[in-house]
């Protein structure tokens, strides 16, 4: 509201005025009495006070006549312009008039107490209404009135009444007009952009917006169409897996009614081999019953072969019974004859054997412990040979054993003949010994001579063992010389021997052709440039060849002489060069591989090679003659074995002699015999080791006798005891010719047993004719008893070859086996049963099946059709496309609904925070009045607080807490004028402050009178003083508009000058 | 003629899996079309190497579109392309899975696409196909009529005649390779392929480009897609540039880059990090971003500007060639008070009052943190 121009007219002292109000600071001044404070009632009673009011009584003029006027003329914030005017006394009038021009004219809105009620509503002061119970009588007082228009006493009366709670119209409009003013325009732009932004989601009423621009819309559109390229993708996606499991499912159904259609058949085969089977016994049976059949009939005819053979073979064992009867009797009948013709014989010849017999006897058993010597010496000489090797010997040997065995067969012999002689006829048998011991009495002295030949034979045999063992070590140490040779060759000898040669004479040729050449080139040396001396006087190879460079170059002045020379030189040093190499290659490796350093060397190895080579030979070739020998040593010694058998056997028979022989004495002959058995224990020892000895004899010479020292030592080990036994056995031999000695002496009493024997082979004689007679007998019968067995034996054996040629026709082996293999075949085929149906049954099955699997593929071929046509894995693709772009719309989407709802809840909150600030607006208000009293009273006083009713309650000053009524008159006068403008600035209303600064100091004044100034921009200030300075800028007019209240104002006083005095 | 003017060498350039067309729908319409563009590129690169390289032949080894039935724009976005390129020697295009010939397809004879097509290019588009090149050699290859298949469309090319000692050259589309509990789709048996006598087999589908033969075999080789489709797509971005020699048939294949895009995969933690990126030129990159980490209410709202910055808007494009974000960061509202401490008593009220609705009922934790961070753009704004 804006106050344009006040009329008063007959106004208590005033007669007539006309005030035009400027928008900003007015100063109305006069002196006093010159109607100021006039105007000022005036301007309350136009706006608060009704004219029918009694207290308009008071605006009377004390002078003169006229009922008091008053206009006033305000603009509204709307640009309408009204006019208020009042007329008090007799016929008080009020009306509210209206210009639509600016004030050019006025239209009556309203009269009377509607003219009030416009008026009120206009202002909105909380003004009540007019008339009717509670109305205000006189001028109308609220806080608002106060404020703008108090009387000039009424400065601080702010302080004592705030807003009236009760007055909802007045605390609106404050509130609205505070809360507008209060509030910060940072906030106010801040609730505009969240409005903005809150728009773009929501209408007014909080609906999501629609429409083609709305972000919904394009989210959800987006959304939309992301959703359904997603559905058509998974529809896709799904079809082609569909298919894809219908195809797996077809192949699976494929697999299993091919797999069952195999099962059908499996057992449709089984079924076969079934029949088969049964079909196959059948036939195994028949062909076991022709089978048997055969073998029965085979049997039989074993069985008549195995009766006839029985038969043969008894009648065999009777002829042959009876075959050795006729034998025996023959023999005895022979015996018989011959032991007659024998005792005849010996019973002639006893008489004069009987001397000899008893010797003969003697020098038996004296050839009994010589055969036992000799076998003694026969191991003895074998021992020597098979460790010697020395067949000489062993042939020599063999001989003698061969002698032995003579001498022994014949000792044999007679033995028989004494045992004989012993046992039929006594006397015979001594005529039979004497005769034998005479024969071996002269084969005594042969053996004698023999065995000492054989003693010498053994002392050749170990000359030749020594011997042997020589050869041996030499054998090896030539066989360890042609080893270190190795295979030289005389080829290779001459090879390097030529090589050698070669690179010699290069050698040679290469000094001589350089001295030669050095001479002359010495010698031509004058006028020519030697630059390296050196190479001249130590002519080394290089040194010739870098002379030889440099005497190429001066060939000019060495003239063709030199340079043949230095030609052949080259040529041959070249020949040389090649000529190392071929030594080096083929020459010089072979005095490496040997270990020499020279030629000579060389061939001096290759020499006494050839020599060992040549006696290792020799060597070879005996060795080869004592392994024949070894092997017929072998063949001696079986012989030997048996002779001494036989000898045994003779000793034996020894045994048995007559009490004649019994004359030795019995201890010596046992003493004897007991030597002689220990001689054969070494012998056999001996024999023993010979054996050995020969195989590694045998083992050396095929082995090319590695180890000949080692065996040759073994020689001597084994020669050693040889030698003892050979010393015990010449011992011996001379113990038995004095026991041969002792023996002859006891002839005489042989001789007397020789008579004894005689007549009791005379007895024997006679016995044996009678056992003739008796035997030619008994051979007579026998004969007769065999011709019959003959005769059945001849029978049998011929219905035995029949039947037997009938059985091998038969082979009864073939036909049991058969027999077998036809049961085993049988029993391996156990009895089946089988169904007569179950055939029909498996092929009506495997038709089944084999329908079936047709089916199946037909599915498959026609899913693989599908899916081949459908989108394939394209689909999968597509629909993680779709799903991708699905993520993004439904994320942008659900973006775009975040900052939707984050719009709402914050314009929400803004709101909030908005209504939560408005109820504290006094507190708000009193900070703008502290800001601007804080400046006033240079920050004096801080904290003002001011409560809700907008009543300043407190101050501080320091740390003191003061009322407003503490205050100093001015000072609180300050504050109130303070608030007061503060809240017309912030209601836009004008203030009237007539002349309450008058507490005031100058320099308060000062402030105030800038302070109103720019006040006075903001809402309309109209102060009314008498000291125009106070309010008037001393540099200008600060902008104010100056009123000099004389020059509007005609007081009544002017009029009526008389009724004034 | 040879083109090479040598006379011991055989040229060819290999390519395949152009999928002109493909979707992109993860990206928006903007970046959509700029990625779809890149294949064209890609397409003229390899039409300027063919001729830089004087090569006698272009194989293109299936999937040139990414459907069999592509929009009418595209198919004739491509001849226009070919025109353009114009080269002396031919160029074979090989149906794939992606776009067989099948019913409908472009590469039936009777399609405009055919027809529209320079003389100079050839269609797979028979069971016995063979294209004659100098040098006495051979192009064997069959069209891929379905989108899947268990048929070895090697195995299906004619073997070598005993006595054939000419070039051959084998041209296919399928898989070598069983994907995850999949079988193959159109496999190719590596093992048998070597027996059917070829000097150099040409290969599609694989995206990344591989030589699958020993050192001692005829190469056998994917020559990869030439721009990535997709992130983690390795050795893609290449043809391969074959070489023959004419007496011993020996062919080898070394690996052209024709890609103009990088495909990257970053995550940033920071403010720092994020602007080190976008300092970045990132004009030829396809970006797939992750935003991780806890900011407070002036660097989240930085980071909000940047990541806009990032990815433009419905109209603009962003720094990015494409960029696909994971926003995965957090609100530290801890220092919100300091934050605010200049601006009006109001706005840290609200700041309070959100903090304390934080958790309550209907009121989502996202919506907090977004309202928190508008609060202090909004004080940032105020207070300028």
């Amino acid at each position: 509201v804006k106050f344009l121009r006040l009329s008063v007219k007959c106004f208590r002292g005033i007669a007539e005025a006309h005030i035009d109000f400027e928008p900003g600071l007015n100063i109305l001044f006069g002196p006093n009495e010159a109607g100021k404070s006039t105007l000022a009632e005036a301007l309350r009673a136009a706006l608060l006070c009704r004219s029918q009011s009694s207290v308009a009584e008071a605006y009377l003029p004390a002078i003169g006549p006229g009922s008091p006027e008053v206009s006033l003329t305000f603009s509204q914030p709307d640009g309408e312009w009204y006019r208020i005017g009042k007329t008090f006394g007799d016929r008080p009038s009020t009306s509210l008039e209206r210009s639509p021009n600016q004030g050019q004219t006025f239209v009556r809105e309203a009269n009377g107490d509607g003219a009030e009620t416009e008026l009120r509503k206009r202002l909105r002061w909380g003004l009540r209404a007019p008339g009717g119970r509670g109305a205000t009588r006189g001028v109308e007082s609220t806080f608002l009135t106060r404020t703008l228009l108090a009387e000039q006493t009424e400065v601080d009366t702010i302080f004592q009444q705030g807003l009236e709670p009760e007055s909802t119209e007045q605390a609106t409009f404050v509130q609205e007009a505070l809360a507008a003013a209060l509030e910060d325009p940072r906030f106010k732009r801040a609730l505009t952009l969240a409005h903005q932004h809150f728009k773009r989601y929501f209408t007014s009423n909080g609906n999501k917006t629609r429409g083609a621009n709305s972000p919904w819309t394009r989210a959800k559109d987006q959304l939309n169409e992301a959703q359904t390229e997603l559905d058509a993708a998974r529809r896709v996606a799904e079809e082609v897996a569909a298919l894809q499991r219908t195809l797996l499912l077809a192949q699976d159904e494929a697999a299993e009614a091919a797999q069952m259609l195999e099962a059908a058949k499996a057992e449709r085969r089984t079924l076969d081999k079934t029949l088969q089977a049964a079909e196959h016994r059948k036939l195994l049976i028949q062909e076991l019953e022709v089978a048997r059949a055969d073998m029965d009939h085979a049997l039989t005819a074993q069985h008549a072969v195995d009766s006839l053979r029985v038969r043969i073979n008894e009648l065999k064992q009777t002829l042959e019974a009876k075959t050795a009867e006729v034998d025996t009797a023959t023999t005895t009948h022979r015996t018989a004859r011959e032991q007659r013709e024998v005792a005849q014989t010996m019973l002639q010849c006893i008489e004069s054997a009987d001397g000899n017999a008893q010797r003969e006897l003697e020098v038996a058993r004296v050839e009994f412990q010589l055969t036992a010597l000799r076998h003694e010496l026969d191991e003895l000489n074998r021992r020597m040979a098979d460790a010697n090797a020395l067949a000489i010997e062993e042939r020599k040997l063999g001989e003698l054993r061969a002698r032995i065995e003579a001498e022994k067969v014949a000792l044999t012999e007679s033995r028989d003949l004494e045992a004989k002689a012993s046992s039929q006829i006594a006397r015979l048998r001594l005529e039979r010994t004497a005769a034998l011991v005479r024969d071996a009495d002269s084969r005594l002295h042969t053996a004698v001579d023999r065995f000492s030949s054989a003693a010498e034979g053994v002392q050749a045999a170990q000359a030749a063992a020594e011997q042997a063992e020589a050869k041996g070590v030499e054998e090896l140490e030539l066989r360890s010389r042609v080893l270190t040779y190795g295979d030289l060759s005389a080829d290779q000898i001459d090879l390097v021997q030529r090589l050698f040669h070669d690179l010699d004479k290069r050698r040679s040729a290469i000094e001589a052709g350089l001295s030669v050449t050095l001479e002359r080139l010495q010698t031509l040396e004058v006028g020519a440039r030697i630059d390296d001396q050196t190479a001249i006087h130590h002519p080394s190879s290089t040194g010739r060849v870098q002379v030889e460079a440099k005497r190429r170059v001066e060939l000019d002045l060495g003239g063709l002489a030199k340079l043949q020379i230095t030609a052949g030189s080259s040529t041959a040093r070249a020949e040389l060069a090649a000529a190392e190499v071929v030594w080096a290659q083929n020459g010089q490796i072979v005095l490496q591989q040997h270990g020499v350093d020279s030629v000579e060397a060389l061939q001096r190895r290759l020499r006494e090679r050839m020599e060992a080579e040549r006696q290792l030979q020799d060597i070879r070739r005996e060795c080869g003659d004592l392994s024949a020998r070894a092997q017929r040593l072998t063949s001696a010694q079986e012989a030997l074995a048996q002779a001494q058998i036989e000898a045994k056997e003779a000793e034996a028979a020894r045994f048995e002699l007559p009490p004649c022989a019994d004359a030795i004495p019995a201890a010596s002959v046992r003493e004897i015999e007991a030597q002689l058995i220990e001689l054969q224990d070494k012998a056999r020892k001996a024999e023993l080791a010979g054996i050995a000895v020969e195989a590694t004899l045998r083992q050396l010479g095929e082995s090319e006798r590695d180890k000949a020292t080692q065996i040759a030592e073994q020689q001597r080990v084994l020669r050693e005891p040889g030698l003892e036994l050979l010393t015990r056995g010449h011992a011996r031999l001379a113990a038995i010719e004095e026991e041969a000695k002792s023996l002859t002496i006891t002839r005489g009493e042989l001789k007397e047993g020789l008579q004894k024997a005689l007549r009791a082979a005379q007895e024997a004689a006679s016995k044996a004719k009678e056992a003739l007679d008796a035997a030619e007998r008994r051979q007579q019968s026998l004969g007769e008893e065999r011709l019959g067995i003959d005769r059945e034996l001849e029978m049998n054996r011929g219905r035995l070859t029949s039947e037997a040629e009938h059985l091998a026709s038969l082979d009864i082996e073939g036909r049991t086996q058969c027999f077998t293999n036809c049961q085993a075949k049988i029993d391996a085929h156990p009895p089946v049963v089988i169904d007569p149906g179950a055939v029909e049954v498996a092929d009506a099955r495997i038709y089944e099946r084999e329908r079936q699997v047709e089916e199946a593929k037909r599915r498959v071929i026609s899913g693989e059709s599908r899916i081949a046509s459908s989108e394939g894995a394209i689909a999968q693709e597509r629909l993680e496309e779709a799903e991708s772009a699905y993520e993004v719309a439904n994320a942008d989407y659900e973006a775009n609904r975040t900052d939707g709802e984050a719009s709402k809840l914050l314009l929400e909150t803004l709101k909030e925070a908005e209504a939560s600030s408005t109820r504290h607006v006094g507190t708000a208000i009193g900070g703008k009045v502290q800001a601007r009293f804080a400046e006033l009273t240079r920050h004096r006083y801080r904290g003002l607080s001011v409560d809700k009713a907008l009543v300043a309650q407190k101050v501080q000053l320091g740390e003191a807490v003061l009322g407003p009524g503490q205050l100093s008159v001015g000072t609180r006068h300050q504050l109130a004028i303070l608030l007061r403008l503060i809240l017309a600035e912030q209601l836009g209303h004008p203030i009237v402050l007539d002349d309450q600064l008058v507490q005031s100091d100058p320099e308060r004044l000062e402030w105030f009178r800038e302070q109103l100034a720019e006040s006075g921009s903001r809402t309309q200030i109209i102060v009314l003083s008498c000291r125009p300075a106070d309010y008037r800028s001393p540099h200008g007019s600060n902008g104010a508009n100056l009123i000099d209240v004389s020059t509007h104002v005609k007081l009544r006083l002017e009029r009526y000058p008389h009724d004034a005095a | 003629m040879n083109p090479t003017g040598g006379d011991d060498v055989l040229k060819i350039l290999h390519t395949s899996d152009w999928h002109l067309g493909l979707g992109f729908r993860k990206y928006r319409p903007i970046e959509r079309e700029s990625l779809r563009a890149a294949r064209f590129n890609a397409v003229d690169n390899i039409l300027g190497l063919a001729r830089q390289h004087s090569v006698h032949a272009v194989l293109v080894a299936g999937d040139v579109f990414d459907d069999e039935k592509p929009s009418e724009l595209l198919w004739r976005r491509l001849v226009g392309h070919l025109e353009r390129a114009s080269l002396a020697c031919p160029l074979v295009f090989l149906p794939g899975n992606h776009d067989p010939l099948m019913q409908g397809s472009v590469w039936e004879r009777s399609h405009p696409f055919c027809a529209a097509l320079p003389a100079w290019v050839h269609v797979v588009d028979r069971d016995d196909f063979r294209l004659d090149l100098p040098e006495g050699a051979t192009v064997f290859s069959r069209p891929t009529r379905t989108r899947k298949s268990s048929i070895d469309p090697v195995q299906a090319l004619p073997p070598r005649q005993a006595g054939d000692e000419t070039i051959r050259i084998g041209l296919a589309h399928g898989q070598t390779l069983q994907i995850g509990d999949q079988a193959a789709n159109h496999p190719i048996d590596l093992s048998r392929a070597p027996q059917r006598g070829f000097d150099y087999l040409a290969l599609g589908d694989t995206h990344g480009f591989r030589n699958l033969a020993s050192d001692d075999q005829s190469p056998i080789v994917y020559s990869g897609t030439p721009e990535q489709t997709k992130k983690d797509e390795e050795g893609a971005g290449h043809v391969a540039l074959v070489h023959i020699r004419r007496r011993s048939r020996r062919a080898k294949a070394n690996p052209l880059e024709v890609r103009s895009l990088t495909w990257r995969s970053e995550t940033v933690t920071s403010l720092h990090a994020l602007r080190a990126l976008l300092s970045e030129d990132l004009g030829q990159t396809v970006l797939d971003l992750t935003i991780d980490g806890a900011f407070d209410p002036e660097a989240h709202q930085q980071v909000e500007r940047l990541l806009q910055d990032l990815r433009g808007d419905e109209h603009t494009p962003g720094r990015a060639r494409a960029v696909s974000i994971d926003a995965r960061h957090r609100l530290d509202d801890t220092d919100i008070d300091t934050l605010l401490r200049e601006a009006p008593d109001e706005l840290r009220t609200a700041a309070r009052l959100l903090r304390e609705k934080r958790g309550t009922t209907g009121v989502e934790e996202a919506w907090v943190d977004r309202a928190l961070t508008q609060l202090v753009d909004i004080a940032r704004q105020v207070q300028q």
